[in-house]
C-alpha cells in the first residue's frame, strides 16, 4: 500500500480538523432572541487608532455599557468592541454601515458628518442616502478657532481681513475634504476673505506650517491648538462659539457672521449612526443609554480630560441638524466643485 | 596556463582565470534569456499607462506619474528592445550599470562576470518543473485565504504543504499548525483584536446562518 | 538630579518594573507579527491606561513603543518578514546575513545598536526639549523633498549589479505610490473605480510579496532552508557587537539622521532608515558589498529605527504635534491623565518627562536581553526544512496584508508580488528600489508642492533654505563623487 504523507486518512481527518476548527474560530453571538444587547456591539471607528474619535470612543465604552445594561435591565451583553475601518477617507465605513452592516442593534458607528460629502468634492455619487442611515445621537461640540502664524502681523480677525487686502492670505487646511476644509471654504466665500488654500495633509503639519510661517492663517480645532495658543506660539484671532474663550479674543458673532455657527463648528461634528432601518427597540435602548451617559459625572470627567465639549442632541434636534447639515452641503455644492477644479 | 584535462577531472567549480571571458559567457551576451519579458513587459505596460493616464489630472497630480511613468517606459522599453533585437545592442545595460561605463578596467569586468557565473549557476538548480510546483503551491494558499479566511486557510496551507511536498514528519507539522493557531487566533486574534476574515465563500454562508 | 532619581525610584518599584516587562513582551510580539503595530497594541491599552496612575501608564505604553521596531527587526533578519513597515531596511542586509549562516551575528548587531539607539533617544529628548521649537522652524516640506530625494539615492547602492535596472524598479516604485488619493489634491489616481484603489496600493503588500514571500518561493523550488545549503551557522553575539563598535562614525551619522527626520512630524521612521541606509552606501569603503550581507546596513537601519524615538517624542511633549500614530496615541494618553504638552510641560511634570526618557532606555534594554535569549531558538529556525517554514512565512504574508486595512485585495496584490518578485530577483532585479520608490516618492511629491505653495520665490526655496541646501549639496555629492572619483581615476591612467 503506498505510504500516505502524515500517515493518516485524509478525508475523514481533514473533515473533522475542519470542523474543529470552525467551532473554536467562531465569536461568541448573541442567541436570536435574548435581551438586547446580548452580545458585544460593533462600535465602527472611521479613523485609525489614536485618532480623536477613536479616543472618544474607546475612552466612553465602560460608560455606554454600563448605561446600556441599566436601561435594559436583564441584558449580559453591550460591551462595545470599537473597530477601526479607515480607507476611502471614511468611505469605507460609510459605505460598510450603509451597506453590510445588519440593523439589528449590534452594529453603530461615530462618524464626522464632514466625511459624508468628501464625495462632493471628489465629483463622484455618493454611493448611500445620508438621510437614510439611523441617526442616533450627537454628544459633544467641535469648537473651531482661527489662529495665525506668530510673526505674520496678523494678531486679530480686523488685521488678518487687512492684511488678506494687501496680499492674499495662505491659508492651511489639513486632510482635502475634511469638515474643516468645507467650513474653511464657507468662511472664505462668506466673508470674501482674499485667500489661498495650502494643504497639509494633516492637523500636525498644519501646526507645523503656521509655526514656521509657511501658512498665514488656519482655520483649526481648539483641543489641537490649545497648548500652542497658551505658550503664545501663534496669535488667536477669533474663535467660533457663542461666548469669549479669551478675554481679548473676540466671538465671530461678534464679528457679525453669527450665521456661521452651525456650519463652522458647533455641535454634530461627532455624530453616533446606526445602519438604514435599525430595529426599533435597539435604537430606543441605545438612545436612552446615551441620554442617561451624558450625565453621568464620570464620564463628563473623561470628555473633559480628553477636551471633549459635551453639547448632546438627541430624537427631533438630532433630525433636524442633520437635515440642516444636508441642505448646507447641498448648497455649498457647486462652490466646494470650484475649489477643486 | 592551466591543464584542460586536469581541470576538467577536478570536481570543484571550474574558476577561470582573471580577464577571462568564456565562450559560452560570450555567446550569452548576445542572446539574452527572454525570461526576463515577464518582468520587463509588466514594467513597461504599467508605465506607459501611468505615463498616458497622467494626463487625465492637473499638474499638482500628474507630474509625478508623468516622470515617473516616462522614465519607467523608457527604460523598460529600452530593455525590451534589446531583449526582442540584442543585435543592436540599444538597451543592454552593461552589467554595472552607468557607473561601468566610464570604467575600463578588465579584472573588474571579469570579476563581475565570474560573479554571474556563479549566481546563474545557482539559478540553473531551480527547474520549470520545481517553479510550476511552488507557484501552484502558492496560487493554492491564497485560493484557501480567499475562499476560507486566514482562521480556516491556515489549515489548508500548512497541512496542505506537507502533502503537496511528500512531506511525512506528521509531529513537525502538528506543532507548527498549533504554533500557528496560537499565534494567529489567539493572539493576533483576540489579544490584539485584528479584524477577523472568513473568506468570500466561508464568509457569508456563515453569515447567513448567524454563526457571525 | 534629584527629579531624575526620583523618576528612576519610581520605575524600579515592582509594579511598574512587571508593566514594562509587559509593555516590552507586546511590544517586542507586535513588532515581530506582520501588519499590526505598536500604534493597534497601544490604542487597544488606552482605556486601560486611563485607569492607572500616570506613571505606571506610561511605561507601559512608551515600553510598547520603544521596542516594537526591535521585534520587526527580528523578522526581517531571520524570516525576511518586516514587522513592520520601517523594518524594510533591516531585511536588505539582514537577511543576506541569516542566508549566510550569521543571524547571531546581524541580531547581536541589531541589539547593540537598540540600545544605544535608545540611550540616543533618552539624551536627545534631555537635551534638546527647550530648543524645539529652533529644530521644527528650520525643518520644512523643502527638508522632507531634499531628503526623499537622497534617500531615493540609495537605489543605486541596492540595485546589485545594474544601476539602470533598479533605477527602472524605482521609478515603478514612485508610479505605484501615484494610485490612490493625492494627499493634497484628494483627487482619486488611477482608481479604476475600485474603493481599495483609491487608498491605495499599501507598502507592506508590495514588501511581503516581493520580499518575504518571493523566499518563501525559493526555499520551495530549491528544496532547502532559509540558511543555504552547506553554509555553517557561524555566527556570534560578540561579532556583531563588535562590528557596532568598530562602526562608530557610522552609528553616530545614522542618529544624527535619525533625530532630525524623527522631529519633522510625518516623516516616519521608514523615512530615517532609509535615508540613514543611503548615507551609509555612499559614505562607507566597499559600497559594493551592501545588499550582500554587510552588518554596516543593519547597522545603519537599524540605529536609525531606534534614535529616532526622541526625536519622534520631542513635538509631541514640547508642542503637542504629533509625528507619527505612535505619537497621536501618547499625545492622548497625555491628554486622558490630564497633561496638557507644551513648554510647560518640562516644568510642570519634570517627573513623568524624567520617566519618559528612562523607560526609553531601559525597554530597549530589556527587550534585547529577552531577544538574544531566544535568538538561538529563533537561529534554528533558519535552518528548518521548507515544507515548515515556507507555509508559515506565507500564511503571516497573506495575514500581515489583510489586516493592516482590511481589503482582501491587499492578499492579491501581496501574492501578485511574491510571483512578480521572484522573477524580478531572477532576472537580476532587486525588489528594494521597488519598495523605495513606494515609500520615498510620495513624500517627495507632497514635500515638493507643499514647497513650492509655501514658497515666495517659487523653486527657489530648495536653495534659498539652508537646511535644504545643505541635503541637495550632500546628495549630489555622494551621488556624483563615485563618477568624478572614476573618471579622475580613468584619467591619471591614461596619463600613466
Amino acid at each position: 500500500m503506498k505510504d500516505r504523507p502524515l500517515g493518516m486518512r485524509p478525508l475523514g481527518t481533514i473533515a473533522s480538523m475542519l470542523a474543529l476548527f470552525a467551532v473554536l474560530c467562531l465569536p461568541a453571538q448573541a442567541p436570536a432572541k435574548d435581551i438586547y444587547p446580548a452580545g458585544d456591539i460593533n462600535f465602527i471607528c472611521h479613523t485609525k487608532s489614536g485618532g480623536a474619535f477613536d479616543i472618544m470612543a474607546r475612552g466612553m465604552a465602560p460608560y455606554f455599557t454600563k448605561w446600556l445594561r441599566a436601561v435594559s435591565p436583564g441584558a449580559k451583553g453591550g460591551e462595545l468592541k470599537v473597530k477601526n475601518m479607515t480607507g476611502g477617507n471614511g468611505g469605507k465605513a460609510c459605505q460598510y454601515m450603509f451597506s453590510d452592516a445588519k440593523p439589528d442593534g449590534y452594529t453603530i458607528g461615530d462618524f464626522n458628518r464632514g466625511n459624508f460629502y468628501r464625495f462632493v468634492l471628489s465629483g463622484e455619487k455618493m454611493p448611500f442616502d445620508v438621510m437614510k442611515f439611523s441617526w442616533l445621537f450627537s454628544l459633544s461640540n467641535v469648537t473651531r478657532v482661527m489662529v495665525s502664524n506668530k510673526k505674520s502681523g496678523i494678531t486679530s480677525w480686523d488685521g488678518m481681513l487687512a492684511a488678506a487686502k494687501k496680499e492674499p492670505l495662505k491659508w492651511a487646511v489639513g486632510s482635502i475634504g475634511a469638515s474643516e476644509h468645507i467650513e474653511a471654504i464657507y468662511l472664505k466665500e462668506l466673508v470674501g476673505i482674499p485667500a489661498k488654500f495650502t494643504t497639509w495633509g494633516s492637523q500636525s503639519a498644519v501646526l507645523g506650517a503656521i509655526i514656521r510661517g509657511d501658512a498665514h492663517v488656519t482655520l483649526i480645532n481648539l483641543n489641537a491648538v490649545k497648548t500652542l495658543i497658551d505658550a503664545k506660539e501663534v496669535n488667536f484671532l477669533v474663535s467660533f462659539t457663542e461666548k469669549r474663550l479669551h478675554p481679548q479674543v473676540p466671538t465671530i458673532k461678534e464679528k457679525g457672521y453669527g450665521q456661521t455657527l452651525g456650519n463652522v463648528g458647533g455641535p454634530g461634528g461627532n455624530t453616533t449612526i446606526g445602519p438604514p432601518r435599525m430595529d426599533p427597540e435597539a435604537r430606543r435602548i441605545v438612545v436612552a443609554a446615551a441620554k442617561k451617559m451624558v450625565t453621568d459625572p464620570e464620564f463628563l470627567a473623561f470628555a473633559k480630560t480628553i477636551g471633549s465639549d459635551i453639547d448632546p442632541l438627541f430624537d427631533k434636534d438630532m433630525d433636524d441638524l442633520i437635515a440642516a447639515n444636508s441642505r448646507f452641503y447641498e448648497q455649498m455644492g457647486p462652490t466646494l466643485k470650484k475649489y477643486l477644479e | 596556463m592551466p591543464d584542460p584535462a586536469k581541470a576538467k577531472l577536478s570536481k570543484r567549480k571550474h574558476k577561470p582565470p582573471k580577464g577571462h571571458v568564456s565562450e559560452a559567457r560570450r555567446e550569452r551576451k548576445v542572446s539574452p534569456d527572454l525570461g526576463e519579458m515577464l518582468v520587463v513587459v509588466p514594467f513597461f505596460l504599467f508605465s506607459l499607462c501611468i505615463f498616458l493616464g497622467s494626463f487625465q489630472y492637473r499638474i499638482e497630480a500628474s507630474l509625478v506619474p508623468l516622470m515617473s511613468g516616462a522614465a519607467g517606459a523608457v527604460l523598460a522599453g529600452l530593455r525590451l528592445f534589446y531583449l526582442l533585437c540584442p543585435k543592436y545592442g540599444i538597451g543592454e545595460f552593461k552589467q554595472g550599470g552607468l557607473a561601468k561605463e566610464f570604467d575600463d578596467i578588465k579584472d573588474e569586468i571579469a570579476e563581475e562576470m565570474h560573479l554571474a557565473h556563479h549566481d546563474e549557476d545557482e539559478a540553473g538548480e531551480v527547474t520549470f518543473q520545481d517553479e510550476k510546483k511552488a507557484f501552484i503551491y502558492l496560487l493554492s494558499c491564497l485560493g484557501a485565504f480567499l475562499l476560507f479566511g486566514y482562521l480556516v486557510g491556515l489549515f489548508f496551507v500548512i497541512v496542505g504543504c506537507s502533502y503537496y511536498y511528500a512531506y511525512r514528519e506528521k509531529g513537525k507539522v502538528i506543532i507548527s499548525l498549533v504554533s500557528m493557531y496560537l499565534v494567529v487566533y489567539v493572539i493576533l486574534n483576540k489579544l490584539l483584536d485584528a479584524p477577523a476574515f472568513y473568506g468570500l465563500l466561508l464568509g457569508p454562508i456563515l453569515k447567513a446562518y448567524r454563526f457571525i | 538630579m534629584e527629579t531624575s532619581l526620583t523618576a528612576l525610584s519610581m520605575i524600579v518599584q515592582w509594579q511598574n518594573i512587571l508593566l514594562m516587562l509587559l509593555g516590552v513582551t507586546i511590544g517586542v510580539l507586535v513588532g515581530i507579527l506582520p501588519g499590526i503595530g505598536a500604534v493597534q497594541a497601544m490604542a487597544l491599552l488606552i482605556p486601560l491606561t486611563w485607569k492607572m496612575e500616570i506613571i505606571p501608564a506610561f511605561i507601559l505604553l512608551v515600553s510598547i513603543y520603544a521596542t516594537s521596531k526591535f521585534g520587526g527587526s527580528l523578522t526581517a533578519i531571520l524570516f525576511n518578514i518586516p514587522g513592520d513597515n520601517p523594518n524594510a531596511v533591516t531585511l536588505i542586509d539582514g537577511f543576506p546575513m541569516a542566508k549566510n549562516g550569521k543571524a547571531r551575528t546581524a541580531i547581536a548587531a541589531s541589539a547593540t545598536v537598540s540600545i544605544l539607539g535608545g540611550l540616543f533617544s533618552s539624551l536627545t529628548l534631555l537635551f534638546f526639549m527647550p530648543l524645539m521649537y529652533q529644530l521644527i522652524l528650520n525643518f520644512g516640506p523643502a527638508e522632507f523633498f531634499m531628503l526623499a530625494l537622497f534617500g531615493l539615492s540609495a537605489i543605486s547602492a541596492v540595485s546589485s549589479k545594474s544601476i539602470v535596472k533598479g533605477l527602472m524598479a524605482g521609478a515603478v516604485g514612485v508610479g505605484i505610490a501615484t494610485i490612490g488619493y493625492h494627499p493634497l489634491i484628494g483627487t482619486a489616481r488611477f482608481s479604476l473605480g475600485f474603493l481599495f484603489l483609491r487608498d491605495g496600493i499599501h507598502m507592506v503588500s508590495v514588501v511581503l510579496g516581493a520580499l518575504a514571500m518571493t523566499e518563501a518561493l525559493r526555499i520551495l523550488m530549491e528544496k532547502s532552508s532559509i540558511v543555504t545549503e552547506g553554509v555553517p551557522l557561524s555566527g556570534s553575539y560578540r561579532e556583531g557587537i563588535k562590528a557596532v563598535f568598530q562602526n562608530m562614525p557610522l552609528f553616530f551619522r545614522s542618529c544624527l539622521i535619525a533625530f532630525v527626520v524623527g522631529i519633522a512630524p510625518g516623516a516616519g521612521s521608514a523615512v530615517s532608515g532609509f535615508v540613514s541606509y543611503a548615507s551609509a552606501t555612499k559614505t562607507c569603503k566597499n559600497p559594493e558589498n551592501f545588499g550582500k550581507g554587510d552588518v554596516r546596513g543593519v547597522i545603519a537601519g537599524d540605529t536609525a529605527l531606534h534614535a529616532c524615538a526622541g526625536g519622534d517624542l520631542l513635538p509631541t511633549i514640547t508642542m503637542g504635534i504629533p509625528g507619527s500614530g505612535a505619537m497621536a496615541i501618547l499625545l492622548g494618553a497625555f491628554l486622558l491623565h490630564g497633561v496638557s504638552p507644551g513648554p510647560q510641560v518640562v516644568k510642570l511634570h519634570q517627573d513623568l518627562v524624567y520617566v519618559i526618557i528612562f523607560t526609553l532606555f531601559i525597554a530597549h534594554c530589556v527587550s534585547v536581553v529577552m531577544a538574544v535569549g531566544a535568538s538561538s531558538l529563533l537561529e534554528k529556525l533558519t535552518t528548518t526544512r521548507p515544507e515548515i517554514i515556507s507555509p508559515i512565512i506565507i500564511a503571516l504574508c497573506l495575514i500581515g496584508s489583510y489586516i493592516m486595512r482590511e481589503y482582501w485585495q491587499d492578499m492579491l496584490i501581496t501574492t501578485f508580488f511574491g510571483f512578480f518578485g521572484y522573477y524580478m530577483r531572477k532576472y537580476g532585479y532587486h525588489p528594494i528600489p521597488l519598495v523605495l520608490g513606494i515609500i520615498l516618492g510620495p513624500i517627495a511629491e507632497v514635500g515638493f508642492f507643499q514647497a513650492l505653495s509655501a514658497s515666495r520665490n517659487g523653486a527657489l526655496i530648495f536653495v534659498t533654505r539652508i537646511p535644504s541646501l545643505i541635503i541637495l549639496l550632500c546628495t549630489l555629492t555622494v551621488v556624483f563623487w563615485p563618477l568624478v572619483e572614476k573618471l579622475y581615476k580613468k584619467k591619471k591612467k591614461e596619463d600613466k
